[in-house]
């Protein structure tokens, strides 16, 4: 399922405002913290796509592969009922397409580049979330001149 | 990660505490970027530079329509024609035949060659960006050699025609050996350019009666 970012809140706040709160928090887009997240090659050597197209022209996208280890700390969210997104946001090189296999635990899809896909739903039931992310990345070639940086984050939507 | 809690429920004491609420709202925007320094990112390359190019029989993985890459093969093909005593010297030109047996094209397996009359010659180059070319050019000797006399056979005795099943445009021109290197295309960054050569020998001069061999290079630079 794939979906348009929402506004999104941040997560972190201050003390202070912790203070004054009271009850449980709203249904909202929050930024989870994957800071522990660790792709096992963070660069992703491309190569050309092989499609064939018109007038035997040559693809121009390229395409890679990365495996990347995910650890998503959902413990503000605890016996909750969420709803996780991957998410990348959109690219000076256009649109990127990526694609993910899982080991279970969260959902196997795909984006694009300026969407969220969900990965999870249901209640959050464990402090961490882990799981392998065998990720396949397509880009246009013709505009990936150099290196490109895809940063990718993972957004819940809580009941 | 667990002031989100809190933050959220803020909001939710708007009423109670209205401008409390909207300071909650406006620290949450000022956070936002930090929180992104936790994403995860992948650093993707561009695409590599690379160059093929095939003349006679060559080998690929496949097709590229199918996925296959580009392998090596040494082959080298030979071009040939045995004039009859009595033409020669009439310049009556001599269609040659090889002994290449590349009829396929490794773009998507279609028959574009009719060998052992026609040659294959096709090549593409990458770049990254997709911009850019290939220059692909012909060297040849200034002259056939035998091993049995010293006369010889210019390499300009030796032309070509273009075509292929389904394309007769001359995509790599026909012409003329020049005993040095002849430039014959530029080929564009992500374009599949290929013909089927059939070479002539124009058999303008009577020479000696023996065996005449040289040999020619195709080049592919990219730049």
């Amino acid at each position: 399922m794939t979906q348009r970012r929402m506004n999104i809140l941040a997560s972190g706040c201050c003390g202070l405002i912790a203070l004054v709160a009271t009850g449980a928090a709203l249904a909202a887009t929050y930024i989870v913290d994957d800071s522990s997240t660790i792709p096992f090659e963070s660069q992703v050597v491309t190569r050309w796509r092989n499609t064939a197209a018109a007038s035997r022209q040559l693809s121009g996208e390229i395409e890679g592969g990365a495996t990347v280890s995910i650890r998503l700390n959902l413990q503000p969210w605890l016996n909750r009922v969420g709803r996780i997104y991957l998410a990348l946001p959109q690219q000076p090189v256009g649109v990127v397409n990526v694609e993910w296999a899982t080991q279970g635990r969260l959902l196997p899809g795909k984006l694009q580049s300026g969407e969220r896909t969900l990965v999870y739903a249901g209640p959050i039931r464990s402090t961490f979330i882990e799981e392998n992310f065998t990720v396949r990345v397509v880009a246009d070639g013709r505009r990936v001149a150099s290196t490109q940086r895809l940063q990718f984050h993972f957004e819940i939507d809580v009941d | 990660m667990s002031t989100t809690l809190e933050a959220g429920t803020t909001r939710r004491a708007r009423r109670p505490a209205f401008g409390v609420a909207q300071l909650g709202l406006a620290i949450a925007l000022v956070m936002l970027p930090a929180r992104f320094a936790g994403a995860w990112v992948l650093t993707i390359t561009a695409g590599p530079k690379m160059a093929f190019l095939q003349v006679g029989n060559g080998s690929y993985s496949g097709t590229y329509a199918t996925g296959g890459t580009p392998l090596n093969n040494s082959t080298v093909n030979t071009v040939s024609v045995a004039v009859p005593a009595n033409v020669v010297g009439s310049g009556v030109a001599q269609a040659m035949t090889s002994n290449s047996s590349q009829s396929v094209s490794f773009y998507d397996n279609f028959a574009v060659c009719n060998p052992p009359s026609q040659v294959y010659v096709g090549g593409w180059v990458r770049t990254p960006t997709g911009a850019g070319s290939g220059v692909l050019s012909v060297t040849s000797p200034g002259a056939l050699t035998s091993v049995t006399t010293t006369a010889t056979i210019p390499f300009t005795q030796i032309s070509w025609t273009s075509t292929a099943n389904g394309n007769t445009a001359p995509d790599i021109p026909a012409g003329t050996f020049n005993g040095g290197t002849l430039g014959l295309r530029t080929i564009a960054a992500n374009t599949w350019v290929e013909n089927c050569h059939t070479f002539f020998y124009a058999n303008t001069a009577v020479v000696s009666a023996a065996t005449y061999t040289g040999q020619v290079t195709y080049t592919l630079v990219l730049p």
